[in-house]
Formats: structure tokens, C-alpha cells, sequence
């Protein structure tokens, strides 16, 4: 019986590396490293040696045997990375196919404009409030300094229920319903649906947004309207804007002005707004003397349509799908 | 919109006036804004002669023309209107005028060639029915240019004026607002001399004292023919016609002119009636007014009778007995000035829009009715031939001449800005007013015929218009420190959590209208008496306010349908109405409409929206709203417009919250609808109310999730809900959850049965569950099912 040699290295390598299974290596290690294998029989051959060959011959053998375990280790652990490696492979789809599984949502244009506005106006400590869409004359026009049979009360223009009962035909009826429920100083704003007896055609709708602001305090000024107005325009289209202001006249405020955009080369009127009306202040009881205000209504359709490039109104009102899930990003 | 040639206001400013962008601008910032009038075609026009009429040989409604176009020109010209004879001046286009994109040219007509047009005033642009060619005056010279015959220019001002400037609804309001901004002055071209007050006084006006007070002023002149004019000047005629009035007898036409020139309305009686005139408040007699309505006569309506009967609503419109006949030989005209909110009550009662109506509503010149009369006088004398041969004026005392005191920190106050005294001063008395300064205050006397001007704050608007607002404005907002949380910010926040959720399952937000046709809403609605209509509507098709918004969406839905979009999801919130008693109940809902798969069309699932899609969705609503379940009722019930067997509402305390289900077929099939639609409504008012936010976050349980399937055979006639109330019925403890996983009908489950399985889902907070706590319990349930229901475990 003799020693094994290095050479034994050098086949176990060939016998792992040719076995395809780990089943087939277990039989490679039984053959090298089991009980009848050449390294047992050495290590058992050791004990015979003298002692001053037994310790050279020692170190041969164990670090044989260690270099044959380290063999048949590493092929085990590259035949199981084949293994997963083919489980896997199996478990394999077609990834460069598709299938659309979530239908996309969308907020509607008008929410987005809106929702824009909103953020900026309560940045600006404006409160939202809102109000009935169904009206009584007297909110949509006798508090508003305009009696009954004032010309601005064109029977064409609102759309009446009966005498008394009406669809609003702007948001700023909730100005006075707020200044009846909250002594100034105040700051709201109120988005919401209004109506007039327009046929619908590509610039006019019977239903449309508006949204309404209202400052009431100490000093509240004009001066301060256009500022806030500037700011609210200019967040709104995120960028500096050239804006006009002119004379107009509303019944509810005094002075009254038309605000103007330059926009794609021309001035395009977005708002109407003023001074709240000493009037409308002191028949709810509010000293003119000590609170001044002012007050705005902005078209949201407009602004809309101006911020999407929407040239007809119609379709904010259609129901489109394919319209809506363009999802203009805000 | 008043609409006035440039030419005319020039003849009152004084200089030529250019229709410019800087005109425009310049109006702009005084507060005027312009649009475009209907076009006109007569800048190219000649006036011509017809010297020559000879039938068409081949046609018999047309005439050959020989029409003298000046400079020795003739021109041959086939004209189809019977009017046409020898030595009338008519208006030509001529081959290459442009009529509005229809460009004359030379034709052959049935064989005759011809090289031109004669013009009708519709045929120029004009809305009116002239049912003819237009025969010009005698005198118009042959070969002018028309707008030189006419005394116009090609330039037109389309004038938009808001209801606080009446007096601007003329030239002299208007020449005023142009010579205000091009620094000039204007004045009336023609002499004001006040004769018509020096005529004898014969008859009597007297008024009511009730009704006094509406009245600051009112006169009558008798005029008596003394030559009889069949028409008015041409130049009179397009003015008219350019200011969008039509066309009447000579006295009417003069009338209207008139006022379209001062702005003080006038009416002509029939020089028939009695010279005793009395102005009293109605007594609910009939009158046939002018334009053929037959109207009553409230005591609220200032009226003007002769005789005893009504002849006139003041101001507005008048009588069609009394009115002034083309072939009168004496007539009444009345210049008065009535209060605007007696002829505003008028206006709004009457209906219809009349053209002295909105002068007066909006305010006239009250010292201006004599000299107005006087210019009528004259235009009626010179063009009409009538002569002033008598007045009568009532007697009313002189209109108050009223002051407005302004604090001379207002302005700086109201607008945050200053300006210099001097400039507010000369503002102020440009636009007519007297100004004193008296200690700290301003002492205005406004023009009469500025009836804007009342407050002070209206001094300050005044000033504002004129000077105008400084580029840099300063403002000195100053932040509110405490957050403001009101009720409607968390409506509002509830609306955009809906919004979050729906979108973020493949909904799309939508928006439709308010208002439909009444059996629209009617197919969805409980009761035909909550349905809340208009009274006047733009058209049936907008006449009844939703009472849910499924009609709105329906609409879209088939309108996307339509559109080939098989797949459809939508939502809105929005407001319903509905009647209760004399009030309008208002809801805020939230609907959404689903149909089609339920992903976009693929090849690896293909799910279809049901009736538990529809059910679920507003579980989960409910579920992220913390909506406590107990506190809701389900109950299968047809829902308006749904499926009467696949529709049911949530009740709160027996109020409807919430309803979902199929569209009903007999809705869907007249619209050749052949999915499946399902609805889902839930009632927002009460969801704010109902929803729970978290508060407090539990840690979550380490102990296991215990699970029991159970598979039971159910008679048909039991439900759902019935099971689940025997296991909601306290027999558990440490429930968390009831899932139906399975359910079968077939042909290995007996006649008269369905499988359901259903998997029970424990947790203990504290420790693990053992079988032998939850196996008594669910032999206790399945005993309780057996004995009220027979139902059996499948397989036990």
C-alpha cells in the first residue's frame, strides 16, 4: 500500500467536472474521499510510518484531502447554481411582450386649474367656502346692490326657477353669505358652478365654473387687489405676465375693473373685479368707516382652456374619455 | 352695443376721428370696450341713374338697365326687381366690388350680358327687409362715391357701454367720451335756441301725486303738417340702420334719430287724441302695445292716458290706438325724463327690449329734455314737415341738484394710492363736475346727465378712469398668523380624497350639466314630483335640474360608446337638486358609471365590470372614509332607472346614503345599448358626516391569522345577508374578517340549493388561537344555519 500522490488531485477534478447531477458527484466523492477511497487507505497507512516520515507524509496526505474536498464542494455548489439557474430559466416569460392591466384615471381639467388656483390662494391665507348653486334673488342680486329691477337683472341672462328661487349666475353670492355667517376681517375664496341661459357653442356654456375672492379687512385696497392678483396670475401660469387693468362696471363694487393678459400676442380679459360696493358692506351691517374690501371672480373655464389650449368649451363638459385621460400634467 | 360712424362723432368733436388701435386703446382705459360690428358693403358703392329700362327677352321678372354711373359711363345691368324705373338713383356695385365675399362680376344673364349690380340695403349689409333695390333721394349726384352721399365714413364704432353709463347710449354721451380722452371738447352741431317754449300753452297735463315723483319732467309739443314727406334723408336712413334700429315712418325714424343723437327718448302720439293727458300709476287695464302684445296694466306702472285711457307706458313703449299714423296731421311729441327705477320696473315687467326703455333704466340727462326736444322739433320740421304749433308741460318741481362729499383721504384710502390734488380736481372737472375743496373734504356736483355718480366712492372710480393707476403699486398685505380651519376646508379635503380614489382606480373625473331634458331626469328619478324645473330655459333640453347625475352620465357614456370606447369609467361630484316643499333641497353627490372590462383589453385576463364591481366600489369609498358598517343598511331595492333585480341602496336610519346597480335594460336598449352599465351614487352631505379619520394607529398583532373555510349548500331562497347575519351575530370572538371565496350552482349540488364557501378569518391580539376555542364556535354556527335556514356543510 502507498501513499497517495498529487496526481489524485488532477483525476478527482476530471471525474467532478464530468458529472452532470449531484447525485452522479456524491458517487465521485464516495470514490475519493469515502471510507474504501486511496485517501482513507493513507490516512490508515500513516499510523504505520515512522514517526520521521510520518509528519511529511502526514501534511501530503491531509492537504490532498483537503484539496479534494474543496473539488468535489465548489462542483457541488456550481452543479446547484445550475440547477436554479435552469429552474429559473423555466420560470421565464416573454418580457418584451405587453399587457395593459390598470386602466389610467384622470382629474378633469377644470379640478386641475382649479386645484392650481387653490394652492396658491391658500398660500395667500385665503379660506374656501362655498354656497347653494340654487339661489334666492335676494343673494344673487339684492345683496349684491342690485335691485330688482336693476338693468344688470337681464331676465335673458339668469336662469330662474320661479320669482324668488334661481341658478346662480356667479359665485358671488357666497360673499354675502359668508359675511353673514363671519364678522371681517375675512379672506375666502369660492370655486363653484354657475349658470347662465347661454346656448352651448364653442366659447359659451350654460353651466360653468367661476371661483370667487373676497378680502375684507382694515385696509384691504385696490392697491392690494392687483397685487394679489398679480400673484395669483403669475403662479397660476408660472411665469412673469403683462397684465392690464381697466374700468368696467359690476354693481357689487365700486370701482369696478376688467383684468387683461397679454397672452399669445394679444389681451385676453381673465377676470372681472373692484372694491367691494360700500352698499353690499353696510346691508350687512358692516362700518364702512372701519372695513373696506375688495373682490374677484376668475373664469375658471377660461383659464382652463387657456392653460390646455382647449379652443372649445364643450368638451370640458363631453365626457370624452380619450379627452380626459390625456392627463394634462400639472 | 351702440354702433356710430366715425363721421358723426367727428361732426360733434370737431376733427376727424380714425377707427385706430389707439382710439380703441384709448376708449379701453376709459372704461368702453369695442367689437366688431356686422360688416356693411358700401365702401365701393356709386350712385347711379337708370336711364333706360327694357325687358329681358328671356326672362320675364327681369329688366335690362341703362344705369349712368357718371363721368359719361353707362352701364348695362340686369336687374330681377320689379321697382326699377326711369330716373331712379339707385346704388351701385360695380364689376370687382366686393359685397361681403361675394365679388360682382361681369355675367350673362338668360343672354344679356351685365356689368353689375343694384343694390337692395340687405344686399349692403343692412338687417332690415327692404324688399327691393334701394331708390336714393332725387338729389343724390350721379357717379359719388355713396358714403360720401351719405356723409359717412367707412370707419364704424361697435361701442360696448356697461348699464351705469346710460348717457353714453348716443353720439353727444360718446362725443363727450371721445373728446374726454383725445383732450378736445364736443358740442351739438346745430344752434340751441329753446323756441319750442315760447308756443302758446293749450291743454293740460296733470299727474297723479302717487306716482309724481317719477317723474322730473314732461312736455308736449302739437305739431301740425305742414308738407308731406314720404321719407327721411338717406344719410338718416344708414344711421339708423348703422345703429341697428329699424325702420319706420318719417316722425318715428325723426324720433329715433333724435335720441340716438341726445339720448333723450321721445314718443309720438296721433295728433287724434284729446289735448287732456294724465299721468297716473295702472289699474289693470288692458293696453295693445306697439309691438302687438296685449298687456295689463299693474298699479306699480307709471302709464300715461288721454281720456281716461291708457295710451303710453312711460318710457317704454306705446300704445298701438295712440301711436302716430304715417298719413297724421298733427302729432304729440313727448320729451320727459322718468325716474330709471320706474322704467327699469317697466323693462323687467314688459319683457321686451325697447330702445327708450334701456335709455331711461339706465338715466338720461335730466337737464338736457328742452334742448333734446328742440333738436327733435327741428329735425321734424326740416325733414318731416311738421310744425310746432302749441306745448303743454307739466308742472313738477325742479330735479334736485345734489352734491357728493368726499373725504379727501378717501381716494388714497380706497385705492392704496395718491394722487395729486390738482389732478383730481382737473380729472373731476373734465368730466363735467363742480368741485370746491372745503376743509378736508371735496364738494362735487356731478353733470346731469352722469347718474353714476352718487357716492363718494364713485368720485374715486371716476378719478381712477381718468388718471389712471401707477405702474409700481405698493401693497401692504399683511398675513393672517392662525391657520383658518372651516367646515367647508373639509368638504373640501373630502371631495379630494374621492377624487385620489377614484382616480387612482382607472376612474376619470368628468363634468356634465347641471340641467336636462325632463325625461332624462325623470328615467332616474324616485318621483316626478322632486324634479326641480326652470322657468326659462335655454331649451327643453335644459329645462330640468339633475337629481342625480346619472342622466349626465349616461349621456357621456353613450356618447363614448359612440365613439367606439367599449371601456368606460367616469365620475363627477357635483351638486343635485330636488324638490321638498317650497325649498330646494341641494345635495352634493358623488356618481361614477363603469362598463366594459375591468382593465384595458389584454390577452392574459378579460374581466368584465358586474354588479359587485359597481357594489365594491362603494364598499372601499366607505372603507377609506372609516364609514362604520353597523351604521348602514343594505337593502335590495330597484333603483330609478337600474335594474330591478340588480340595483340596491345603503340606508342610514331609513335615509337612502348611497345606491348602485345595472342601468335598467328598457333604458339601455332604445339606445341600442348592448353592455353592460353600471352605476353607483353616494350621497356627500352625509359621508362628511359619517366619515371616521384615524386617530389611533393599533400595533399590529404578532399572533397568527387563523383560518376556517367552510362550504355550505344554501336553499335558493335564502341570501347572502342572511348567513352573514348568524355570523355577525356575536357567536364569534376575534373575527376579523368574512370572505366568500367561492359560490356554484350545478350539477353536482342538489335542486333547490347553491354552494357558497366562505373563509372565517381570526387573530387574537394577545396570543395564538387554539382549535379547540373556534371548532365549538363554528359547530354552533353551522348547527344555527341548519335549524332557521337547512343549510348543510358540502361534504359534512
Amino acid at each position: 500500500m502507498a501513499i497517495v500522490d498529487e496526481s489524485i488531485i488532477q483525476q478527482c477534478r476530471q471525474d467532478a467536472d464530468a458529472v452532470s447531477s449531484t447525485h452522479d458527484l456524491d458517487q465521485i466523492k464516495s470514490k475519493y474521499l469515502g471510507s474504501k477511497s486511496a485517501i482513507r487507505e493513507s490516512l490508515k497507512h500513516l499510523a504505520t510510518l515512522d514517526s520521521a516520515r510520518r509528519k511529511d507524509a502526514s501534511i501530503l496526505v491531509n492537504s490532498i484531502k483537503k484539496s479534494l474536498g474543496e473539488i468535489i464542494f465548489s462542483r457541488r455548489a456550481a452543479l446547484l447554481q445550475e440547477q436554479t439557474d435552469r429552474a429559473l430559466a423555466d420560470q421565464g416569460v416573454d418580457t418584451t411582450k405587453d399587457a395593459a392591466h390598470w386602466h389610467i384615471g384622470a382629474l378633469h381639467p377644470l379640478t386641475l386649474t382649479l386645484n392650481a388656483l387653490k394652492r396658491s390662494l391658500q398660500h395667500m391665507g385665503f379660506t374656501i367656502a362655498f354656497g347653494p348653486e340654487a339661489e334666492t334673488f335676494y343673494y344673487n342680486f339684492t345683496a349684491l346692490n342690485t335691485p330688482r329691477y336693476h338693468p344688470a337683472v337681464t331676465a335673458q341672462d339668469t336662469l330662474y326657477i320661479d320669482d324668488d328661487q334661481l341658478l346662480r349666475s356667479h359665485t358671488s353670492c357666497v360673499q354675502i353669505r359668508m359675511l353673514e355667517q363671519q364678522q371681517p376681517p375675512l379672506r375666502i375664496f369660492s370655486p363653484g358652478r354657475v349658470f347662465r341661459a347661454d346656448t352651448p357653442d364653442a366659447t359659451h356654456s350654460p353651466c360653468f365654473m367661476q371661483c370667487e375672492g373676497l378680502v375684507i379687512d382694515h385696509q384691504a385696497n385696490l392697491s392690494d387687489l392687483v397685487s394679489t392678483l398679480r400673484c395669483l396670475l403669475e403662479n397660476f401660469f408660472g411665469r412673469s405676465l403683462k397684465m392690464r387693468f381697466r374700468p368696467s362696471y359690476f354693481p357689487f363694487t365700486e370701482p369696478s375693473l376688467e383684468c387683461d393678459i397679454w397672452f399669445k400676442d394679444k389681451w385676453l380679459e381673465v377676470l372681472g373685479c373692484g372694491m367691494v360696493h360700500p352698499n353690499v358692506l353696510e346691508n350687512l351691517g358692516i362700518d364702512t368707516h372701519k372695513y373696506q374690501g375688495y373682490a374677484f371672480g376668475l373664469g375658471i373655464d377660461r383659464l382652463t382652456m387657456l392653460r390646455y389650449q382647449i379652443d372649445d368649451i364643450r368638451a370640458l363638459y363631453e365626457g370624452d374619455q380619450a379627452f380626459l385621460q390625456q392627463e394634462a400634467q400639472e | 352695443m351702440i354702433v356710430l360712424n366715425s363721421h358723426w362723432l367727428s361732426e360733434w368733436v370737431g376733427a376727424p376721428i380714425d377707427h385706430s388701435d389707439d382710439v380703441a386703446a384709448m376708449l379701453l382705459t376709459q372704461g368702453f370696450e369695442l367689437d366688431e360690428p356686422a360688416p356693411l358693403h358700401l365702401d365701393q358703392i356709386i350712385v347711379g341713374e337708370i336711364t333706360a329700362v327694357t325687358p329681358h327677352k328671356n326672362a320675364d321678372k327681369l329688366n335690362v338697365c341703362s344705369v349712368a354711373v357718371g363721368e359719361n359711363r353707362m352701364l348695362q345691368i340686369v336687374c330681377g326687381c320689379s321697382s326699377v324705373r326711369v330716373g331712379v338713383k339707385v346704388a351701385v356695385a360695380m364689376v370687382g366690388t366686393d359685397l361681403g365675399g361675394f365679388v360682382i362680376e361681369k355675367r350673362a344673364l338668360r343672354g344679356v350680358e351685365s356689368h353689375g349690380m343694384l343694390c337692395s340695403l340687405d344686399e349692403l349689409g343692412f338687417k332690415t327687409h327692404s324688399g327691393g333695390i334701394w331708390h336714393l333721394h332725387s338729389e343724390a349726384p350721379v357717379g359719388m362715391q355713396l358714403n360720401e352721399w351719405l356723409n359717412r365714413s367707412s370707419h364704424r364704432f361697435g361701442i360696448e357701454i356697461t348699464p351705469n353709463r346710460g348717457d353714453c347710449l348716443s353720439v353727444r354721451g360718446m362725443a363727450r367720451e371721445f373728446a374726454l380722452g383725445l383732450s378736445t371738447s364736443s358740442s351739438p352741431p346745430w344752434q340751441d335756441d329753446l323756441s319750442w317754449m315760447s308756443l302758446p300753452e293749450d291743454g293740460q297735463i296733470t299727474v297723479t301725486s302717487e306716482v309724481a315723483d317719477s317723474v322730473r319732467a314732461f312736455h308736449l309739443v302739437k305739431c301740425q303738417r305742414a308738407k308731406h314727406v314720404s321719407t327721411v334723408p338717406d344719410w338718416m336712413t344708414v344711421r339708423l340702420l348703422e345703429a341697428g334700429f329699424s325702420l319706420h315712418h318719417p316722425v318715428v325714424n325723426i324720433l329715433n334719430y333724435a335720441m340716438l343723437e341726445t339720448g333723450q327718448p321721445f314718443h309720438a302720439y296721433s295728433g287724434a287724441l284729446s289735448n287732456d293727458f294724465h299721468l297716473s300709476g295702472g289699474d289693470n287695464q288692458s293696453l295693445q302695445l306697439l309691438n302687438d302684445d296685449e298687456v295689463v296694466i299693474d298699479d306699480k306702472t307709471l302709464v300715461i292716458n288721454n281720456n281716461g285711457k291708457p295710451a303710453c307706458i312711460a318710457g317704454y313703449m306705446g300704445g298701438l290706438s295712440s301711436a302716430s299714423q304715417p298719413d297724421d296731421e298733427y302729432i304729440y311729441v313727448e320729451a320727459a325724463y322718468f325716474i330709471q327705477e320706474q322704467v327699469a320696473y317697466h323693462c323687467r315687467r314688459y319683457v321686451d327690449f325697447t330702445q327708450s326703455g334701456s335709455r331711461f333704466e339706465r338715466g338720461i340727462d335730466v337737464g338736457f329734455v328742452t334742448s333734446a326736444l328742440q333738436r327733435a322739433l327741428d329735425l321734424l320740421e326740416k325733414y318731416a314737415g311738421f310744425t310746432a304749433v302749441s306745448r303743454s308741460s307739466l308742472s313738477v318741481n325742479a330735479p334736485r341738484q345734489y352734491d357728493i362729499t368726499v373725504p379727501s383721504d378717501l381716494p388714497q384710502r380706497v385705492l392704496g394710492f395718491e394722487y395729486a390734488q390738482a389732478d383730481l380736481v382737473s380729472a373731476w372737472e373734465r368730466s363735467g363736475c363742480q368741485v370746491t375743496r372745503q376743509r378736508e373734504d371735496y364738494t362735487i356736483v356731478p353733470p346731469s346727465w352722469r347718474n353714476d355718480m352718487r357716492i363718494p366712492q364713485d368720485m374715486v372710480s371716476e378719478a381712477l378712469r381718468l388718471l389712471g393707476m401707477p405702474n409700481q403699486l405698493s401693497s401692504s398685505i399683511q398675513l393672517p398668523i392662525q391657520a383658518v380651519r372651516s367646515e367647508h376646508e373639509e368638504v373640501d379635503s373630502l371631495s379630494d380624497d374621492i377624487r385620489q380614489l377614484l382616480v387612482g382606480m382607472g376612474f376619470c373625473e368628468s363634468y356634465t350639466y347641471t340641467f336636462d331634458d325632463v325625461d332624462s331626469v325623470s328615467v332616474f328619478s324616485e318621483s316626478a314630483d322632486d324634479i326641480v324645473t326652470l322657468r326659462n330655459p335655454i331649451s327643453p333640453a335644459y329645462s330640468a335640474l339633475r337629481t342625480t347625475i346619472f342622466p349626465g352620465l349616461f349621456k357621456q357614456v353613450k356618447r363614448n360608446l359612440a365613439q367606439q370606447h367599449q371601456d368606460i369609467r367616469l365620475f363627477e361630484l357635483g351638486r343635485c337638486f330636488a324638490n321638498s316643499g317650497d325649498q330646494i333641497h341641494e345635495c352634493d353627490q358623488l356618481a361614477a358609471v363603469m362598463t366594459g372590462r375591468t382593465a384595458p383589453e389584454n390577452w392574459s385576463n378579460d374581466l368584465f365590470y358586474d354588479f359587485y364591481y359597481a357594489k365594491d366600489l362603494l364598499c372601499t369609498l366607505f372603507r377609506k372614509q372609516g364609514v362604520d358598517f353597523n351604521s348602514l343598511q343594505w337593502r335590495s331595492h330597484p333603483v330609478a332607472g337600474l335594474h330591478p333585480h340588480q340595483s340596491g341602496q345603503y340606508l342610514v336610519d331609513g335615509r337612502v346614503v348611497a345606491t348602485c346597480g345595472l342601468l335598467h335594460p328598457a333604458v339601455a336598449k332604445p339606445a341600442k345599448i348592448l353592455q353592460s352599465i353600471y352605476f353607483i351614487s353616494c350621497d356627500l352631505t352625509w359621508l362628511f358626516r359619517a366619515r371616521q379619520s384615524v386617530n389611533h394607529y393599533r400595533s399590529p398583532s404578532k399572533y397568527p391569522l387563523m383560518r376556517r373555510d367552510l362550504s355550505l349548500l344554501v336553499p335558493t331562497h335564502v341570501c347572502y345577508e342572511q348567513i352573514q347575519a348568524e355570523i355577525r351575530s356575536g357567536i364569534f370572538q376575534n373575527l376579523k374578517k368574512i370572505v366568500i371565496f367561492d359560490q356554484y350552482h350545478g350539477s353536482q349540488i342538489p335542486d333547490g340549493f347553491y354552494s357558497i364557501s366562505i373563509g372565517l378569518l381570526f387573530q387574537h391580539p394577545q396570543r395564538t388561537l387554539q382549535d379547540d376555542e373556534l371548532n365549538p364556535m363554528l359547530a354552533e354556527l353551522l348547527s344555527r344555519l341548519e335549524e332557521k335556514f337547512e343549510i348543510k356543510q358540502r361534504g359534512g
